[in-house]
């Protein structure tokens, strides 16, 4: 009798959730998608740190950002049921920060850079298997090597959120890169909703007018699950039909920019 | 406080459940019981102290000064202090950030304005004596009660010193003082709040305690003003160090849900703070307790 498990397989068997192949090597993102904004195109690359255990490049515009990942390795002292993470984001020292006061040479970091980091830590918590690394701890750094100049005059949180948008991103495929076990790549949409609920992707130059300035990250594929949201701006009301088209509208562009990442993981890994 | 496996899922289980069961009793959009106390420092423009049930305690003291307004940037300055914390920790900076960013886009700084010049700034600085659960909501009410009863002195010289350039004075005497809602053009001063809500299964519950926050799968933070749900809005963990085993991502339906319960709510909470003020300032003694 022939082995029933090798034909249906364990008992506890999911099929995985094969994304169709999007066919842009380059990470030219825009010519086979049907957005009318359009998400710039940008450069990854994984596996550039040799000390690291994971780390990735990213690159948009001006912004540069790389992201190294330190472990699972191993604590000293008591013993921890799940591995413990930590997240540094930094902006190197030459960088004006976006929205920055006067006050540039502070030791430590900045409120921005602790808000940075506590956002994609509350993303990255629920996406990987801490419970995998007992007694172990995972360390995220990122540095911001450079942004654009819109951004660092803008008075607006919106360049704050677009930049987290692609620490968001440069960081997931820096785990990937790492080999540490996740639920699903993150990956995330950034918009802007002015008041007469026109749908802006990216940064411009600082406007007057109403508007709400979203960053939402999801799992795509755990049925869209939101593992961050940011919502910044200075509209006087938010609405549940607002809020729920800026919802579908970021997960639209996740869901490009997933389809990105995916198509360079296929390619490059 | 540490709960064990076995007391973390009776109690995950129950907050789950429909209708909610929390540990307290309390229904899941009902804060806390909290005692407050306003304008006891005298040294201080404005003053208030609340003390939560599980003896959670936040002083806030607001203080003035006046600054020529092309040398400032913020006419809001904000600094917190909580026992236990280094003032550069992750935890301070980012309620800082937060707070700040809140009242930044959200505050008439109109009525700080005294003369073309010259303006009022504010110091807010808070103290947190002891704290179990996050305390954001915390700071932000009680940043609103001492917003709300900051008195400035009463200025007497001319508003308008485009043509002849004066150093703005003020009147002696303290009784003459003004609350800044009296100062406001439209007579109703409002300063934001944050409200912090924590998600666990379909469920949505405000002012999460400490044995709570052990077990949520999220937590929102949610800001109001002008009796409207607006933003900033953002997610975070509120358990400490990253050992919250149910932490998950949300989904569509529970932010759009938190939308509208904080529209019901959050005018409820506010007029409960605004009766305070008001017994407040009637058996005005000066006392902290």
């Amino acid at each position: 009798m022939s082995d029933r498990r090798r034909l249906t397989g364990p008992a506890n068997l999911i099929k995985p959730n094969i994304p169709e192949i999007v066919s842009n090597i380059d990470n030219k993102n825009q010519e086979n998608t049907n957005s009318t904004s359009s998400i710039p195109s940008f450069f990854i690359k994984h596996a550039i740190i040799n000390n690291a255990n994971g780390s990735a490049y990213l690159e948009i515009n001006n912004t540069i950002i790389e992201v190294s990942i330190f472990g699972p390795r191993p604590i000293r002292g008591s013993f921890i049921e799940r591995g413990s993470l930590s997240v540094e984001c930094k902006f190197l020292n030459h960088i004006i920060q976006p929205m920055q006061d006067s006050e540039p040479s502070k030791t430590g970091m900045s409120n921005i850079e602790h808000r940075l980091s506590s956002y994609l830590e509350s993303c990255i918590l629920p996406c990987i298997l801490l419970e995998k690394y007992p007694k172990s701890t995972i360390d995220i750094q990122v540095s911001i090597i450079s942004i654009d100049k819109s951004m660092v005059n803008s008075k607006s949180n919106s360049s704050l959120l677009w930049l987290m948008n692609w620490i968001v991103i440069c960081t997931s495929i820096a785990l990937i890169d790492s080999k540490i076990e996740i639920k699903d790549v993150i990956s995330s949409g950034q918009i802007k909703l002015t008041r007469n609920g026109k749908i802006k992707i990216g940064i411009e130059d600082d406007e007057v007018e109403e508007c709400i300035d979203a960053l939402i990250s999801f799992m795509n594929l755990r049925n869209d699950e939101i593992v961050g949201i940011w919502l910044e701006g200075n509209q006087s009301n938010l609405t549940e039909s607002e809020m729920s088209l800026i919802i579908d509208e970021c997960n639209k562009m996740s869901k490009i920019i997933r389809a990105n990442m995916n198509s360079y993981l296929i390619n490059n890994i | 406080m540490l709960l064990s496996p076995a007391e973390k899922s009776y109690l995950y289980e129950s907050l789950i459940s429909d209708p909610i069961i929390r540990p307290d009793s309390r229904s899941n959009h009902q804060y806390r019981p909290l005692e407050a106390k306003t304008s006891f420092l005298p040294g201080s423009n404005g003053s208030s102290r609340i003390r939560l049930s599980d003896g959670s305690e936040c002083i806030i003291s607001i203080k003035t000064k006046v600054v020529k307004l092309v040398e400032e940037s913020n006419l809001i300055d904000l600094d917190i202090d909580i026992v236990g914390y280094r003032d550069d920790s992750n935890y301070i900076s980012n309620l800082k950030f937060q707070l700040l960013n809140l009242l930044n886009e959200n505050f008439e700084f109109e009525i700080l304005k005294l003369t073309e010049q010259y303006s009022f700034k504010l110091f807010i600085d808070c103290i947190i004596i002891n704290n179990l659960s996050y305390p954001l909501s915390l700071l932000s009410l009680s940043i609103y009660l001492a917003l709300k009863t900051t008195r400035l002195p009463l200025l007497i010289s001319e508003t308008n010193d485009e043509e002849i350039a004066e150093l703005p004075t003020f009147s002696d005497d303290w009784n003459d003082s003004k609350y800044l809602i009296e100062l406001s053009k439209n007579g109703k001063f409002q300063p934001p709040i944050f409200i912090t809500l924590g998600i666990i299964g379909n469920n949505l519950i405000f002012d999460p305690s400490q044995e709570e926050e052990t077990v949520l799968e999220n937590g929102l933070i949610i800001s109001f003003y002008n009796n409207k749900v607006i933003t900033p809005i953002s997610n975070t963990n509120f358990a400490l160090n990253s050992n919250n085993s149910n932490f998950k991502g949300l989904n569509k339906k529970i932010i759009i849900g938190a939308l509208s319960l904080g529209n019901k709510y959050c005018p409820i909470i506010l007029e409960a703070l605004d009766n305070l003020i008001e017994e407040d300032i009637n058996d005005n003694d000066g006392n902290m307790f």
